[in-house]
């Protein structure tokens, strides 16, 4: 999978770039607009990242020229008083934006999501190790047992399974289980990972259920 | 007329009291203007008056030597003796220099003259023309002279014994009146000397009472350009101001005092941000400096960049959480406004809490429903936030009440009680500034950035309603968002 960066400001570049190649990416970083442009229009990438303040020629004007030839998904990187109702809309061609700052599990998520998009059919039933869920039946099934999760619970480990080895932020968790649209303070996620985690991680010796402190959660057999 | 003020004078300048603009001077050229006016008009009355009084005294001094005249008219058997007696005719009181005196015939030829008279022939005749007709007073000039002059009939003879027949003739008493105009000239000129000086004293005295009037306005200006951020104290002294001015100053002085409030509030904001983003600044700093001072294990490493994260984490949430709140004062701000079921928002926000709840052993009870046209997104957010607050601070067993009141006009007001230690009376109407914690020590700072009130309140400012904050003594509190009712849609 390639990837375009388009960022003027160095650190951002340099960290997104070495994040994304640590995650199996094939990165490349523009520093204005017109390099971005360029690049995006000489070879094809499978996503752009593009910073919305570039020097020469801004965000906006780059997606217009690369709409007009291509369709490389595009994920808008925008400070929050930039945001306005085009980019919320997305009707400049943009498929998704992130505003800054931004926790860079979030930035995996989207970047992931937006690489799946419409390629990848769910799957019949999930599973990871002994654990196993049927979405259909809504059963979950952890070596041999069934488990009796409460609806959100159910919910909260559904997700997990599908984004096996995805560090997830608290804030991706809340939007993506409670439909909470926006940064929670509370410890309601860590309340509800620990509940989830006593029925589904600790009656066995395999743990499925992992924190990363200072980021979220994530779910893999390690 | 007067100076226009260009448009690069500044908008703050100080008064132009010469201006055409400024108050005093159009207070002052009234004054002057309606004084100048009335002393005219005053003095027009005057001449006027005494014109006629003059003319009518004139006319009754004629009148009265033609009588006298006439009587003595009947002393002369004849017109050679009238001319023999001129001097006796004319009598003791003819004053020369002044009067007049001719006497004509019947066809207007003049007999006797006293001096040489130029009665207009065309008056003489056509009086003379028309006998026995009453004395006409006429008024004619004759070489720069006015004279004014009574014709009547007399007749000679009339008293004399033995005499057949009198001889009626014309007397003409002439008064030249020429000194008495010349009296008025130099009155008129006098009055005219006085009126304007009149009329410059008044409009000075106009100017000074304006200018005087107005040393409150003037006081005012002063005061308002010494008043600078660090001088909000300053109020003017409306001890002596007049009641016109008692009223812009108390408004002045009130605004003086909002500003001020606002000021010491965003002043101590400014300050409370500081503090806020130190501590973790400070934890960010020390842990790195002392990880990078010497070589260590990568668990160490690990250690203190999750640490890092976390403190991170933190600032990342309140600069989001600052930045909410300078977009929502922008009242360009606009909002994603549609029609949405609250109660469904609030079931949402109620399940998020629910696992929280439920290890405390809270309850929570939603009562209500109402569908409510707003920003959906920011009405969940507020939600949230008060459902926060509640939960947190629900002692264990204790139910968390929501309601959810729609009033008949269609507005809409939700409630969130719950038991606890409740608030104190002198924090209430501050626990949605921001950063305002009832106490001090802000055991709780690393749930809650002290940001969540007020970005409730900023919501319902948003959508023109009001957050409120009430608790009762038994320790119940209660927050309720109250929000407008809908503009009727036309």
């Amino acid at each position: 999978m390639r990837l375009l960066i388009v960022e003027d400001e160095p650190k951002t570049g340099d960290y997104l770039k070495k994040g994304l190649a640590e995650h199996g990416y094939a990165v490349e970083v523009a520093r204005t607009g017109t390099d971005g442009l360029h690049l995006a229009l000489e070879s094809d990438f499978d996503l752009i990242l593009l910073d919305v303040m570039l020097p020469g020629m801004n965000g906006w004007q780059v997606l217009a020229k690369l709409r007009e030839k291509k369709e490389t998904p595009v994920l808008f990187l925008t400070a929050r008083d930039q945001v306005d109702d085009r980019v919320k809309g997305l009707d400049l061609g943009a498929d998704d934006y992130l505003i800054k700052p931004f926790a860079f599990s979030e930035l995996l998520a989207r970047v992931r999501a937006l690489l799946k998009r419409g390629k990848q059919a769910p799957a019949d039933t999930l599973s990871l190790a002994d654990l196993e869920i049927d979405p259909i039946r809504r059963r979950v099934i952890r070596a041999g047992q069934r488990m009796d999760l409460t609806a959100k619970e159910y919910a909260l480990l559904l997700l997990f399974l599908r984004r096996q080895t995805e560090v997830l932020s608290r804030t991706f968790i809340a939007e993506q289980v409670w439909d909470m649209n926006f940064d929670s303070d509370t410890n309601v996620v860590d309340v509800a990972v620990r509940r989830l985690r006593a029925k589904v991680d600790d009656p066995f010796q395999q743990k499925l259920i992992h924190a990363v402190r200072g980021v979220g959660y994530v779910c893999e057999a390690r | 007329m007067g100076a226009p003020s260009g448009p690069s004078a500044p908008a703050g300048a100080r008064f132009g009291w010469w201006s055409w603009n400024s108050l005093t001077t159009r207070l002052g050229a009234l004054f002057a203007l309606l004084s100048a006016a009335l002393l005219a008009v005053v003095g027009v009355m005057l001449c006027h008056t005494l014109e006629a009084e003059l003319l009518t005294r004139d006319v009754a001094e004629l009148t009265a030597k033609t009588t006298q005249l006439r009587e003595a008219l009947g002393d002369f058997e004849s017109v050679p003796a009238l001319r023999a007696r001129r001097a006796d005719f004319f009598g003791a009181v003819y004053d020369s220099q002044r009067q007049a005196i001719v006497v004509a015939d019947r066809d207007g030829h003049i007999l006797l003259a006293s001096r040489e008279l130029m009665v207009p022939p065309a008056l003489l005749t056509g009086f003379a023309g028309q006998p026995g007709r009453a004395p006409q007073t006429v008024g004619w000039n004759q070489h720069g002279d006015d004279w004014c002059a009574v014709l009547a009939w007399g007749a000679l003879g009339q008293r004399s014994i033995g005499t057949s027949a009198a001889t009626p003739v014309v007397l003409v008493v002439a008064l030249n009146r020429s000194s008495t105009n010349l009296m008025l000239d130099q009155f008129y000129r006098q009055l005219i000397l006085m009126l304007v000086a009149g009329g410059l004293v008044t409009s000075a005295i106009g100017f000074a009472v304006a200018y005087h009037g107005l040393r409150p306005l003037r006081q005012i200006d002063a005061t308002a350009s010494a008043i600078t951020a660090d001088r909000l104290t300053e109020r003017l002294d409306l001890s002596r101001a007049p009641d016109e001015v008692l009223r812009l100053g108390a408004s002045f002085n009130a605004m003086l005092a909002r500003l001020h409030e606002s000021f010491r509030r965003l002043s101590e904001f400014s300050s409370d941000l500081a503090h806020e983003l130190r501590t973790p600044l400070n934890n960010l700093l020390g842990q790195t400096h002392v990880a990078l001072a010497r070589t260590r294990p990568p668990r160490e490493y690990q250690d203190v960049l999750e640490s890092n994260a976390e403190e991170l984490e933190r600032l990342r949430k309140m600069t989001e959480d600052m930045l909410f709140l300078a977009k929502a004062d922008d009242p360009q701000t606009r909002l994603d406004r549609q029609t949405f079921e609250v109660r469904e928002e609030l079931d949402k926000v109620a399940d998020y809490f629910a696992v929280v709840a439920e290890d405390r052993a809270v309850r929570v009870e939603v009562a209500g429903a109402a569908p409510l046209f707003a920003d959906r997104r920011l009405v969940q957010r507020a939600l949230h936030n008060l459902f926060a607050n509640a939960v947190r601070h629900a002692p264990s067993g204790t139910p968390v009440r929501v309601r959810i009141d729609t009033a008949t006009d269609g507005a809409v007001r939700l409630s969130i009680a719950n038991a606890g230690p409740g608030i104190d009376p002198l924090h209430l109407p501050r626990v949605f500034d921001r950063f305002y914690r009832t106490d001090p020590s802000r055991p709780d700072s690393a749930e809650s950035n002290g940001l969540g009130l007020a970005i409730v309140q900023s919501i319902m400012r948003m959508h023109g309603g009001l957050a409120s904050a009430e608790s009762d003594a038994g320790g119940l509190t209660t927050f309720a968002l109250q929000f407008p009712a809908p503009a009727p849609r036309g």
